[in-house]
């Protein structure tokens, strides 16, 4: 299952995997080994060797006397073969987003061009570092969103590609 | 002494500066650019100048429009802090024709400490051990080829213009050397409008040490050695002073060395001169022509300002501090905060910071750029705050280290502390085992699995959302424009800090 939770006006992107006894959450490449009980009032969690008792009413979840606020969204029952928030099958059509602000100093691709997994596409310079944002899968760019000198925010498309499925390739 | 002191720098280092300027009673400049509008280090001036547009080439680096604020504010000084252009010989002097007091070091000495060639020369002629390598820049592959086959690999390539870690890199075969000599020569052109290379012996394990200098017109001073061996990429993340690799006697060499080093390049100002240390043996390295980034932690075990004296040394007023009367006291470890994701391969990450605590005590110092509600720009280095600590000795000192760690709370923006706090776990760092490839040989960030006690309270809400069957039920709360509960945080701080009169966030009955 994955959504999107904001914590007292901080948001992550969530993965949760159910295992024995709890779950494997996943937090942006981090991740947490929970074991959680849900009793009639509490659930009792529990990380490594720590404890937590928390309670979720309405948009508020409770620590003892701490009151946390949540936003949730997003919710999907996708597991696993997603590539950014969609379905990656033959012929998929998939957005790739920008991670980060920064400014466009390199496109290395343009539409019609054919890439392969991990190729780079674009080169995001932030805080004086590139950052190559690479290619999803194998396939065809269908079209590139973005322009040298540019600067663009989080969470833009950099690019849409056209996926080849497994078989194709 | 100066009337009015223009910073031409923003962050940590901004605020820093300013802060000694107002002690000495100078009236301190600030300028910004048009993505620090509200940034902190505008608040730390007595009055600030607007210099251009978000990127640097437009602001921080714009030569003319810094000193165009700096005639409009009616300026007699420039300090130019670490980066941007405070290594630049250009700006330094363009200052001087403008009648400005540049806070730094002479043009010569500057010159000759950015030419990295020229630099292993001099200090080669005044007696200086060099690390094997070539004087010259290396024309062509073959050129290269023949040099690494004489010194032996691994073998190093770096910009003859070069600094900061950029346009280095690493040979460990001949077949690797011709892409390597590519790269790093468009890395250089590209970084430093120069793309000479030249070549020195790569040594294996080696720590990074360097010795704090300062120099007037008539006295010098050398200060006790810091070490800075944990790095990635070349960037510095740690230093601590002293070494503990030095001992007394080596001590000695190596103060007496740079501060005659330093000399014999005609040198004035703040300097550093950096060396690896390798098989208790020491080479030189480079000359860092500015204030450094680790200035704190020389400050924290000798109590001498060093911005103070920069400033003196330039007014003309002379150094306060001699040889025979400094001296120090502990042991200072600084940790560079940087909003940067160490579980995502140090991932850059701008944004708004929306929670800060710094940690507080005895023996602590936080010199941030960033507050609660700051923006972090994408155009700048990721440096946010430098967390320096000071205490009798190394263990103590680690050990205070780990308390702050726990206790920096900066949310919004990922940060580096997970990293630290791992770094500060290893075996290898608590027994002062260093070496400049260490976070890479033990995987220090890639065996990262959590980013602290936040993103875990994090996670256990997530599981008791799912474990309760509250999302399978399809309640959600649609995300809306990120707000921060004010009382819900400071309540919240307040646990985390363990206080036991704990403001509750919202005390439910």
């Amino acid at each position: 299952m994955r959504f999107l939770l904001d914590v007292d006006g901080e948001r992550r992107a969530i993965e949760v995997e159910p295992i024995a006894g709890g779950f494997v959450i996943r937090i942006d490449g981090a991740l947490y080994r929970v074991h959680a009980r849900p009793a009639a009032e509490f659930v009792d969690v529990r990380i490594g060797a720590k404890r937590y008792r928390l309670r979720v009413e309405g948009n508020e979840a409770i620590f003892g006397d701490e009151v946390h606020r949540l936003r949730i969204a997003d919710v999907s029952e996708d597991r696993g073969d997603v590539v950014e928030g969609r379905p990656a099958g033959k012929g998929a059509v998939v957005d790739v987003r920008s991670p980060m602000p920064g400014r466009v100093v390199r496109v290395a691709v343009a539409a019609g061009t054919s890439v392969r997994r991990g190729e780079t596409l674009v080169i995001l310079e932030a805080m004086k570092m590139q950052n190559e944002i690479p290619a999803p899968g194998d396939g065809v760019v269908r079209q590139v969103a973005v322009a040298e000198g540019e600067t663009i925010t989080a969470d833009r498309v950099v690019a849409s590609i056209e996926l080849r499925g497994p078989s194709a390739s | 002494m100066f009337r009015r002191l223009l910073i031409a720098n923003r962050g940590e280092i901004a605020i820093r500066v300013a802060r000694t300027a107002r002690e000495l009673g100078i009236h301190s400049i600030g300028v910004y650019s048009e993505a620090d509008r509200d940034a902190l280090h505008r608040t730390a001036m007595d009055e600030t100048v607007a210099i251009g547009g978000p990127l640097p080439a437009d602001s921080y680096l714009n030569i003319a429009g810094v000193l165009q604020a700096a005639h409009d504010s009616r300026a007699d000084a420039i300090h130019p802090g670490y980066g941007f252009l405070s290594e630049n010989p250009t700006f330094a002097a363009r200052c001087a024709e403008e009648g400005l007091v540049f806070v730094g070091p002479p043009l010569d000495a500057m010159a000759l400490s950015g030419d990295k060639i020229a630099a292993r020369k001099s200090m080669a002629r005044l007696g200086v051990p060099v690390t094997t390598g070539v004087d010259r820049p290396l024309g062509s592959v073959e050129e290269a080829r023949a040099v690494a086959a004489e010194i032996g690999y691994p073998v190093l390539f770096k910009a003859t213009a070069g600094g900061g870690g950029i346009g280095m890199s690493r040979v460990d075969r001949p077949a690797d050397l011709a892409t390597a000599f590519e790269s790093a020569s468009s890395v250089a052109l590209a970084n430093f409008g120069n793309p000479d290379l030249f070549m020195e012996k790569y040594l294996r394990r080696a720590r990074h040490v360097e010795v704090q200098v300062l120099l007037d017109a008539r006295d010098g001073v050398g200060f006790v050695e810091r070490e800075c061996s944990v790095q990635r990429r070349h960037q510095k993340l740690v230093e601590e002073t002293p070494s503990p690799a030095v001992g007394p006697r080596l001590r000695t060499r190596l103060i007496d060395t740079a501060v005659r080093g330093l000399r014999g390049l005609g040198y004035r100002n703040a300097g550093t001169v950096e060396f690896l240390l390798h098989d208790g043996r020491f080479t030189f390295n480079e000359v860092n022509a500015r204030l450094q980034v680790e200035h704190p932690i020389t400050e924290m075990v000798t109590g001498v300002d060093l911005v103070r004296q920069q400033i003196r040394i330039a007014a003309g007023d002379g150094l306060e501090v001699s040889q025979s009367e400094l001296a120090h006291h502990g042991h200072a470890i600084e940790c560079r905060i940087n909003a940067e994701d160490p579980i995502r391969n140090f991932l850059p990450s701008p944004g708004r910071v929306v929670g800060y605590r710094e940690p507080t005590g005895s023996g602590v110092r936080v010199d941030s750029g960033v507050a609660a509600g700051s923006v972090v720009p994408p155009y700048y280095d990721p440096l946010l705050a430098k967390l320096i600590v000071r205490a009798r000795n190394r263990g103590q000192a680690i050990k205070l280290m780990r308390r702050c760690i726990e206790g920096y709370e900066i949310r919004g923006v990922q940060t580096n502390l997970p990293f630290h706090r791992a770094l500060l776990q290893t075996q290898q760092f608590v027994k002062g085992d260093l070496w400049t490839t260490m976070v890479a040989d033990l995987r220090i960030a890639a065996r990262l699995r959590s980013r602290g006690p936040w993103e875990e309270r994090v996670a256990a809400i997530a599981a008791a959302l799912v474990a309760s069957g509250r999302l399978a039920r399809g309640e959600t709360f649609p995300l809306e424009r990120p707000s921060v509960a004010k009382w819900a945080l400071a309540g919240r701080r307040e646990r985390l800090a363990g206080g036991g009169h704990a403001v509750s966030a919202r005390r439910r009955w």
